[in-house]
C-alpha cells in the first residue's frame, strides 16, 4: 500500500452541484467586500474571479456542513493580500470626477447608466465614509455589521485574536459615525467622542 | 469598580447583544454615571445601526457578466483546466469576458440570458463614461489622422468612418476602452449635436440586433471576425439610419 506524504482528502461529494450553486449565490457579497478592499471596480472583479477559481479548485478541502460563506471570504481576504504584495494595478482615474458629472446627467427611464455606475445606491455618503476608514477598521465593520460573521469566525478569517477583532469593530464603528456626522455638518461643534 | 478602559473593552459585545448577564449589569451601572463612556457607547451604537440598516443597499449587485464568468470558472475547474483555459483566468476580468466569446466559449453563455445584452449594457456605460470624461471639449477630427495615430500607438489597422454633413455626424476622436476591455476601439462622434459611440471589438458572432439598454439604443452587428456596436440616446429609427451609414463606411 503506497502512502502519500500529505494525503489529500477526498473531494466533497456534490449531488446536483449544490456546493457550486451556494458558492455562486455569494457573488454579490464577495464583489461588495472586494470593492471595499480594492476601492476600484476592475480590481474588485478580478479579485472575485480569482477567489472563485481558487475556491472551485480547492473544493475538496472544504468541509461540508461548515460555513461556506466564511470559507469564501477567507479565500477572498488571502487572495487580496497576495495580490497586493505582487503590486496592485492602477485604479481607474477620475472616479470622483465621473461621479460628479454623472450626478448632473438626466436619468432615463428604468436604471440609468448613472445609477448603475454608482451602484444604484442613495447611500453614497455612507459608502464614502466607509471607504475613508483605515482598512482594518473598514474591514472589521463590514464583516461584522454587513456580513454578520461571528467574532470567532472573523478571528480565524483574519488570523488575529478575538480581542483585536472586537477592538477594531469598536473603533471602526465610532470612526464611521464621526465621519458621517462631520460630513453632514451637525452642529459644527464637537466631532464625536474622543477616546 | 470597573474602569472606563475595562468597560470599553466590553462595549462591543454588549451592543451586539453578546455580553453575559454579569457583564451587562456591570456595564449599565458604569454607564449610568459616566458621561464619556455613554458618549462612546452612543457613537458606536449609531455607527453600528446605520451600517446594519443599509447593509443590503451597501452590498448592492455585482456588475453584469461577473457571475457568468465566475460560473465559467467552476466549469473550468471541474474539467481539469488545460494551460490555455487556466491562462484565461489570469487575464484581467474585462478581457476574459471578450475572449471567452472569441474562443468559442459561447457554450458557457447558452443557458444564460443574452450575453449580447450584457455587452450592450457595458458599452452603453462606457459610452457615458468616456463622453463625460473626454467628450466635452473636442473639435472635429480627421479620420486619416485618427487612423494613423491609432496605428502608431497600438499597432492595429483601424477604419474610422469620417464625418458626414448629410447624417449630421461629426467625428471627434478615438479611444482605447479600458473599462470594457483593452481590445475595444471606441470612436466618438456627435450626431445631431448628441454623443454617439461606435465600438469595434475583435470578436465575431451573431447577426444584427437592435436593443435598448440603460436609456440608450444600441445597434450591433458582426462582420469579418469583428463585432461593431453603435450606441446613442437616439430613437431607434434615427440610430438605425446612422448605423447604416457607418456600416457602409466600414466595409
Amino acid at each position: 500500500m503506497a502512502f502519500r506524504r500529505h494525503p489529500r482528502p477526498a473531494p466533497a461529494p456534490d449531488p446536483g452541484g449544490a456546493f457550486e450553486a451556494e458558492a455562486l449565490s455569494y457573488v454579490n457579497r464577495l464583489y461588495a467586500a472586494a470593492l471595499r478592499l480594492t476601492r476600484n471596480r476592475a480590481d474588485a472583479e478580478d479579485l472575485v474571479q480569482e477567489t472563485y477559481l481558487k475556491a472551485f479548485r480547492s473544493a475538496g478541502r472544504f468541509e461540508p456542513g461548515t460555513n461556506l460563506k466564511a470559507w469564501l471570504f477567507t479565500i477572498l481576504q488571502n487572495t487580496f493580500l497576495n495580490t497586493r504584495r505582487r503590486g496592485a494595478r492602477e485604479p481607474l482615474a477620475a472616479d470622483d470626477q465621473l461621479a460628479e458629472h454623472l450626478a448632473a446627467e438626466t436619468a432615463g427611464d428604468g436604471a440609468s447608466p448613472e445609477q448603475l455606475l454608482l451602484g444604484e445606491s442613495l447611500d453614497a455618503d455612507l459608502q464614502a465614509a466607509l471607504d475613508s476608514l483605515p482598512e482594518v477598521f473598514r474591514q472589521a465593520v463590514w464583516l461584522r455589521d454587513v456580513e454578520e460573521f461571528s467574532y470567532a469566525e472573523m478571528a480565524r478569517m483574519l488570523g488575529i485574536p478575538i480581542g483585536t477583532v472586537m477592538s477594531r469593530i469598536a473603533r471602526g464603528r465610532r470612526l464611521l459615525y464621526e465621519r458621517l456626522t462631520a460630513k453632514t455638518g451637525g452642529t459644527g461643534g464637537t466631532r464625536g467622542a474622543k477616546l | 469598580m470597573a474602569t472606563c478602559r475595562e468597560i470599553d473593552a466590553l462595549l462591543t459585545a454588549y451592543l451586539d447583544g453578546e455580553a453575559p448577564d454579569g457583564d451587562r449589569a456591570l456595564i449599565e451601572r458604569h454607564l449610568s454615571s459616566c458621561v464619556p463612556c455613554r458618549a462612546r457607547r452612543a457613537a458606536e451604537e449609531r455607527g453600528r445601526q446605520v451600517v446594519r440598516a443599509r447593509a443590503s443597499a451597501l452590498v448592492g449587485s455585482a456588475p453584469p457578466g461577473l457571475e457568468t464568468r465566475c460560473r465559467a470558472a467552476a466549469a473550468a475547474a471541474r474539467r481539469q483546466p488545460g494551460l490555455r483555459r487556466a491562462a484565461l483566468w489570469l487575464l484581467p476580468a474585462s478581457m476574459a469576458a471578450v475572449l471567452l466569446l472569441a474562443v468559442g466559449g459561447l457554450a458557457v453563455f447558452v443557458s444564460l440570458a443574452s450575453p449580447r445584452r450584457a455587452l450592450a449594457t457595458q458599452l452603453a456605460l462606457d459610452h457615458v463614461k468616456c463622453f463625460t470624461l473626454f467628450g466635452r471639449d473636442t473639435g472635429t477630427a480627421e479620420p486619416r489622422l485618427v487612423e494613423s495615430r491609432w496605428r502608431e500607438q497600438y499597432g492595429w489597422r483601424l477604419t474610422v468612418p469620417g464625418s458626414s454633413a448629410q447624417e449630421g455626424l461629426e467625428l471627434l476622436g478615438a479611444r482605447r476602452c479600458y473599462t470594457t476591455d483593452g481590445q475595444v476601439a471606441h470612436i466618438l462622434y456627435r450626431h445631431q449635436g448628441q454623443p454617439l459611440s461606435l465600438f469595434l471589438l475583435p470578436v465575431a458572432g451573431g447577426g444584427s440586433e437592435v436593443m435598448t439598454v440603460v436609456g440608450h439604443n444600441a445597434v450591433i452587428w458582426s462582420r469579418g471576425g469583428r463585432t461593431f456596436a453603435v450606441v446613442a440616446r437616439d430613437t431607434r429609427p434615427r440610430l438605425e439610419q446612422v448605423a447604416a451609414y457607418l456600416r457602409r463606411a466600414l466595409e
